[in-house]
């Protein structure tokens, strides 16, 4: 009896000693590079500099007062950065996101060619977007091929991208374009993992493709589709074209809040403190939404 | 004996349409490669020229494949980093930031999922929560943490991948490990075994499939890194971020974009290489097994 009681405690012991092992290097991680960042973010966000050659600051809610009257002035351009970051979000959510859904379903559902479709839609996810988007530049500006296909009669803007008209929409279309493999991996695994049976069932009750998709395969694959939903979400406010590859002045009309607050981070004209504010309205405007999404997609484990 | 059901004609017509739609969208895609050979190879003056007669998308009468091996010596930033230099500098970015985070994500995975101890649930939810909270704008504050501690510009920014209590892959990590039955553990204590070799020769192992997936995607997530780069390793600049500046700088500048494309035409080699070989495994490894909460 004794001796069990030994045994167990020193196996007590030596759990103990493993779980802190194993833990100990993401938690010190965790506690920097989250809870201490984060934390120096607010700090950050109430601090006004006072412009006095030393560094010199004082604490008031200027930073917010800011934030607050530039985003809700609708002739701001903060405003108009909104606006995009909003757009961004909406193209990936809900245009890139379904899509890429249906094309992962046809690949599963071993449409003709499916492997070497699904290999080459992958092809602008792997290679380095600054590799895709300069190629995308080239073509459909002036002296690329798509001003050989239209001719020298249809006058194509010198360039799309430097052009408040077509800016935005350049950006949209690339990323449509360039972004539909994105979740291929995650859809594409989870269909993977389906029984077979299950399909086979709906198949022989007569079951189309579009009700397969919507009443079949979705709902077994909802652990997966409800969670990339949720973390689109999560990043509704941190949405941001290809801005620094196409815009980088942000002068045709295509700045997004995150890559206003990456302008602000370092380098001549930055302003740490208000990109700091900023940050936190929009994280605190974000978090209902998260809590909102949560509920409605009923993420739980096993379902 | 499973039946193949046949599709109705309904169908073949809906899996035509689709098929023609995804092949015109493929080859656009596939466009893409050839156009920048075409670009790679062309000379100089030709490159210079092209813009006025819109042929930037024809073939160079004189082509220069040698154009490939020069990108090696030519391609260069104004701090002397060179094409090789900056192919270094993505290597070690990319694969020490995979291996660290991988090695202790699995870790931190494997013992939140499989054994009891206080703060268990704690620390699950705290990876859900994190998840969830929508944090926006910290790279100033980051940036200066990072100053504080010498990371910017140094290796030493692979510290910043020990934090892994959080993301999509910790999911999918700790549901790989939930699928994994804990007899295998139980046996192995039978012989003798401690927690160290039951994690490290068995759970890890039969872990691996589902962790090699996840580091040949962060792989290339890492290559192509960019944004975060352009702040924190400015003056380290990987190839993903090389390319981005050499462009910034002497796009339309004819005299050396040839030299620019091919750098893109060998940068672009070894992620779509690795993902030629392992799209089986990527394909049909990785989902998540759900969140709790």
């Amino acid at each position: 009896m004794e001796n069990t009681k030994i045994v167990k405690k020193e196996k007590n012991v030596s759990n103990n000693i493993f779980i802190i092992v194993m833990l100990i290097v993401p938690i010190i991680s965790f506690l920097f590079f989250y809870v201490y960042i984060n934390f120096n973010s607010i700090l950050l966000a109430f601090q006004v500099p006072l412009y006095d050659g030393l560094g010199g600051f004082e604490i008031g809610l200027q930073n917010f007062e800011t934030v607050i009257k530039q985003f809700t002035n609708t002739d701001d351009k903060f405003f108009s950065y909104l606006r995009n970051t909003l757009i961004y979000f909406s193209q990936d959510t809900f245009i890139n996101m379904p899509l890429s859904l249906i094309i992962c379903y046809f690949i599963y559902k071993k449409i003709a060619l499916s492997k070497v479709l699904r290999v080459i839609i992958y092809l602008p996810i792997i290679m380095t977007p600054t590799i895709v988007s300069v190629l995308f530049k080239f073509m459909i500006e002036a002296g690329g091929p798509l001003q050989a296909i239209c001719g020298t009669n249809i006058a194509l803007p010198n360039t799309f991208i430097q052009d408040e008209q077509y800016a935005l929409k350049t950006i949209l279309t690339y990323s449509i374009y360039s972004g539909l493999g994105a979740r291929f991996v995650l859809f594409g695994g989870a269909m993977n993992s389906i029984d077979i049976s299950v399909i086979e069932a709906g198949k022989l009750d007569g079951v189309g493709p579009f009700r397969e998709l919507v009443s079949i395969i979705v709902p077994c694959i909802w652990p997966t589709f409800g969670t990339m939903l949720l973390i689109s979400f999560t990043g509704v406010f941190t949405a941001s074209g290809p801005s620094l590859l196409f815009d980088p002045d942000g002068r045709f009309g295509t700045m997004s809040i995150s890559y206003w607050i990456y302008t602000k981070t370092t380098g001549t004209g930055s302003q740490p403190e208000l990109a700091s504010a900023t940050g936190l309205v929009f994280t605190l405007l974000g978090l209902p939404i998260v809590f909102i999404v949560k509920k409605l997609t009923k993420i739980t484990e096993g379902n | 004996m499973r039946t193949k059901i046949k599709r109705t004609v309904g169908e073949r017509i809906i899996f035509s349409i689709v098929f023609v739609l995804l092949a015109i969208y493929a080859l656009f895609i596939l466009y893409h490669f050839y156009f920048l050979l075409q670009l790679a190879t062309k000379t100089d003056v030709e490159f210079d020229q092209a813009l006025v007669i819109d042929a930037y998308g024809t073939w160079s009468k004189n082509i220069q494949f040698s154009n490939l091996f020069k990108a090696f010596t030519l391609f260069k930033d104004e701090y002397g980093n060179t094409f090789l230099s900056m192919t270094f500098n993505s290597l070690w970015f990319a694969i020490g930031s995979e291996v660290i985070v991988l090695f202790f994500q699995s870790a931190a995975a494997y013992v939140i999922c499989k054994y009891n101890f206080k703060g268990k649930s704690f620390l699950y939810n705290l990876v859900i929560v994190r998840m969830m909270i929508p944090i926006v704008g910290t790279l100033p504050s980051a940036y200066k943490a990072y100053k504080l501690i010498g990371l910017i510009d140094s290796p030493l920014i692979l510290l910043t991948a020990t934090d892994v209590l959080g993301g999509a892959n910790f999911l999918i990590v700790y549901a790989f490990y939930k699928g994994i039955s804990w007899d295998y553990a139980e046996a192995a204590f039978i012989d003798g075994a401690n927690n160290f070799q039951v994690y490290f020769k068995i759970m890890f192992r039969m872990a691996l499939p589902a962790i090699s997936v996840l580091f040949i995607t962060g792989f290339i997530g890492r290559w192509n890194e960019y944004l975060n780069i352009s702040i924190f390793m400015p003056n380290l600049p990987t190839l993903s971020y090389g390319l981005y500046k050499f462009q910034a700088d002497m796009l339309h500048d004819g005299a050396r974009m040839p030299i620019y494309f091919s750098g893109v035409f060998l940068a672009a080699i070894p992620c779509i290489t690795l993902f030629i070989i392992f799209q089986n495994s990527i394909m049909q490894t990785v989902h998540f097994g759900g969140l709790k909460g």
